[in-house]
């Protein structure tokens, strides 16, 4: 019997001997440092060395996997942004405060350390001033995706300062509450109760407070869009003591039509709040008035 | 076939070329490890650490500061700036020995780079994040990572001797703060130095924070009443960077004039005593301006005195063409906000539509219903969008140098000390509070200061100061 030699076959077979070889070589080549191994860490992670890393490691990283992040790094903040880092003796007062203000609070309230403890920041990044963008504006906290929580301002660090502690507070609370409606959504049709009033994320300066009450907002930010009109709504909630007096109660003897529109916000406002409650007890089985109660038992 | 005998003999020839004896290049995380580690062990080498004369831009003057390194990741940095209650005198902060592109020295915790970084909103010039770039001899060069890739500043680390501590002159650059409080937002600060044995004064506006100067003009006598009398004045300018060395204040470019037929060198001044039992700039205030005496190297005896006085600013007098005017966001408060656009300021109170403030000073006005010589309001548009008009009359009670006195008018009639006579009583009231708020009750007396406009030399701008409660606002010729 003769065999019909198949000149395709044979070439596929010769290639393939071809690549095995190519493939011994680089075997070969790659194999001539025989200690080289494959798992050893590119980066080794420090072992915490000063007292103050120590704290941090046992009381945030350990405890709730939160890396604290008060040594600069530059991409912390976007190209063109300038920013100073904090002053070293400032970290542990600002933990504390974090702990205090933030941690503390979530731990008093009924189902709250179980909520934070899941859904807690990878990160929080302290900075020492503001962050200075690159068209003259400044930044005074961001959030990332759930992810990071940034304070700034820390060198101004001051808790007799009520301006300095509520914006701190203003900054967590606010970012904290990015992760309720980034986990669980909105409240149902909560876009709709003020759905006229929003301005955009490039306008909403425009807005006074004045303005932004009357449209059912707390604050003109969060007329910017309807997750930061939650945000703001829970923060201001959480840490204004005077939060229904100036959102919820209505002016009695109303004379003049800017009375009257603020009457009409402050309605939307408190359909808003309602609605937000509901929605954060269902979602995470923390009721927001509990959470009122801790930080204004520490105000 | 003829490519597979070529990669058989490669194969062959790759496996006995394998060989232990082939020097190792080692993975790039230990390069990197040893190159971190070698970078960092040359910083903590010098027994007495390094020195720096840091100038973070081209246009400011010098720091100086000394860092020692330490293994544990953090560096003692003395320096020579002041505030903040002598934070930036000695402390210690985290540095990191970092590499992405290059090797980076990162000033991790806030000092005193970071403090100089944030002047003016950050945009000073100063950093506090390096490259590292070479040895210059026994010097270590590091490179600015945030400036801008053209203009990037290069400090140089030089190894410090024993006493490099003794060069410190902390408690005169921190004396010279006090020179500050009674300034010109816009025209800064101005001192004089009189340079006894010569009896010439030289004047000079200065930056304390960025540590720059620009000498703006000499003149004969040792103490503003001699200047004025001898009249014998010149400007001068000058601007440079200077820096505080051993009790001295440097300049880091002398200047070299001459003045009534003699040659002078002025390149810096010891200073060694310090008082504030200076002039009271506000007639009637309590507040003694700041006083330093000492020498200067080649010109003998020398005193630095707080200044309103400017040499240019001497020309600022009666105009009988025009009204001096400017816009009407340059009329400042005390805190140095704008009276017209400042939540709280009288003007965006009484005039929201105001958009000019004028300044008659010796104004010949042809116009059938003239306007007053010498009155001070302001140009608004009302309800209807027409241009109006509205002042206030003073006299001039006295000029000397370049400081002017005036009195508000006060008739019988009230509408005769406003213009036009159609103002509305509100009206007149709302000027007469603007106009008291800013000159003093009925009057007051202001300092013109000469204010360059670098980008518009040809433009003549004046700033006026009320020394009495910091108000000021600028006009232009």
């Amino acid at each position: 019997m003769s065999r019909k030699i198949n000149h395709g076959k044979v070439r596929r077979y010769l290639t393939g001997i071809s690549s095995l070889l190519f493939l011994g070589l680089l075997f070969l080549t790659v194999s001539c440092f025989e200690e080289d191994k494959l798992d050893t860490p590119v980066n080794a992670v420090d072992e915490p060395v000063s007292d103050l890393d120590k704290y941090i490691d046992e009381n945030f990283v350990q405890k709730y996997g939160i890396a604290i992040r008060y040594k600069f790094v530059d991409n912390f903040v976007d190209p063109g942004q300038r920013v100073a880092p904090p002053k070293l003796e400032l970290v542990r007062p600002m933990l504390d405060f974090v702990d205090e203000f933030w941690v503390g609070v979530f731990a008093d309230a009924p189902g709250g350390e179980e909520f934070f403890r899941s859904y807690v920041p990878a990160e929080l990044v302290f900075l020492g001033g503001p962050i200075f963008n690159g068209d003259g504006t400044q930044t005074l906290g961001t959030a990332d995706a759930g992810a990071r929580i940034t304070f700034t301002d820390v060198n101004s660090f001051d808790l007799t300062d009520e301006e300095w502690l509520t914006r701190q507070l203003n900054i967590v609370y606010h970012e904290f509450s990015h992760t309720v409606h980034q986990q669980f959504k909105l409240p149902t049709a909560f876009e709709e109760i003020t759905s006229s009033g929003y301005s955009s994320a490039g306008s909403w300066f425009n807005v006074t407070e004045e303005q932004a009450l009357q449209r059912g907002y707390v604050t003109p930010y969060a007329t910017s869009s309807p997750n930061e009109d939650f945000a703001e709504t829970v923060a201001f909630y959480m840490f204004d003591k005077d939060f229904f007096d100036t959102y919820i109660t209505l002016e009695e003897n109303c004379t003049t039509a800017a009375c009257e529109d603020r009457n009409e916000g402050r309605k939307f406002v408190l359909e808003k709040l309602n609605s937000i409650k509901d929605h954060y007890l269902k979602v995470t089985g923390v009721d927001l008035d509990d959470l009122r109660a801790a930080v204004q038992s520490r105000l | 076939m003829k490519g597979i005998k070529v990669i058989h003999i490669a194969a062959f020839l790759f496996v006995t070329s394998c060989s232990n004896d082939l020097e190792k290049l080692t993975p790039p995380a230990e390069r990197t490890a040893a190159a971190i580690n070698d970078l960092e062990n040359d910083l903590i080498a010098p027994a007495n650490g390094w020195t720096l004369n840091y100038q973070p831009t081209e246009e400011s003057g010098v720091y100086y500061m000394l860092l020692n390194f330490n293994d544990d990741g953090s560096v003692r940095i003395q320096s020579d700036v002041p505030g903040d209650n002598d934070y930036f005198f000695d402390q210690t902060v985290a540095y990191r020995i970092d590499s992405r592109l290059n090797l980076e020295l990162i000033f991790e915790t806030y000092g005193v780079f970071h403090y100089l970084f944030e002047q003016n909103s950050s945009t000073f010039g100063a950093e506090f994040e390096f490259y590292y770039l070479d040895w210059e001899n026994e010097n270590l060069r590091f490179l600015s990572k945030s400036d801008n890739l053209s203009d990037q500043t290069i400090i140089s680390l030089v190894p410090a001797g024993a006493s490099a501590a003794n060069v410190f002159s902390r408690e005169l650059s921190e004396n010279l703060l006090a020179y500050d409080t009674i300034s010109s937002l816009f025209a800064g600060s101005t001192q004089q130095i009189a340079l006894t044995d010569q009896n010439i004064s030289i004047f000079w506006s200065i930056d304390v924070a960025q540590r720059n100067l620009t000498i703006r003009g000499v003149a004969e006598g040792l103490t503003t009443m001699e200047v004025i009398t001898n009249d014998n004045m010149q400007e001068l300018d000058h601007t440079t960077g200077y820096g505080f060395f051993n009790g001295k204040l440097v300049l880091s470019e002398p200047i070299s004039f001459s003045h009534a037929g003699s040659n002078y060198t002025f390149s810096e001044i010891t200073l060694s005593n310090f008082t504030e039992t200076g002039e009271v700039f506000c007639t009637g205030g309590t507040t003694n301006s700041p006083i330093y005496t000492g020498s200067s190297a080649g010109l003998g005896n020398a005193t630095l005195y707080k200044t309103l006085f400017d040499v240019k600013g001497t020309e600022f007098v009666p105009q009988s063409e025009s009204p001096y005017s400017v816009n009407v966001f340059f009329v400042a408060d005390a805190n140095g906000l704008s009276m017209s656009e400042s939540e709280n300021g009288s003007i965006n109170k009484y005039f929201p539509e105001a958009t000019g403030f004028g300044f008659n000073y010796g104004y010949v006005d042809t116009d059938a219903d003239p306007q007053p010589q010498n009155a001070v309001g302001l140009y608004y548009e009302d309800d209807a969008g027409n241009q109006k008009i509205a002042l206030r009359k003073f006299d001039v009670v006295a000029t000397t140098g370049n400081k002017l006195e005036i009195q508000f008018t006060t008739s019988a009639d009230p509408v005769d000390d406003y213009y036009p006579s159609t103002l509305t009583a509100e009206e007149r009231t709302n000027l007469g509070s603007i106009t008291d708020e800013i000159f003093g009750v009925g009057g007051g007396e202001i300092f013109a200061l000469y204010y360059p406009i670098p980008t518009q030399p040809d433009l003549v701008v004046y700033a006026l100061y009320n020394a009495c409660n910091n108000y000021e606002f600028l006009l232009v010729k």
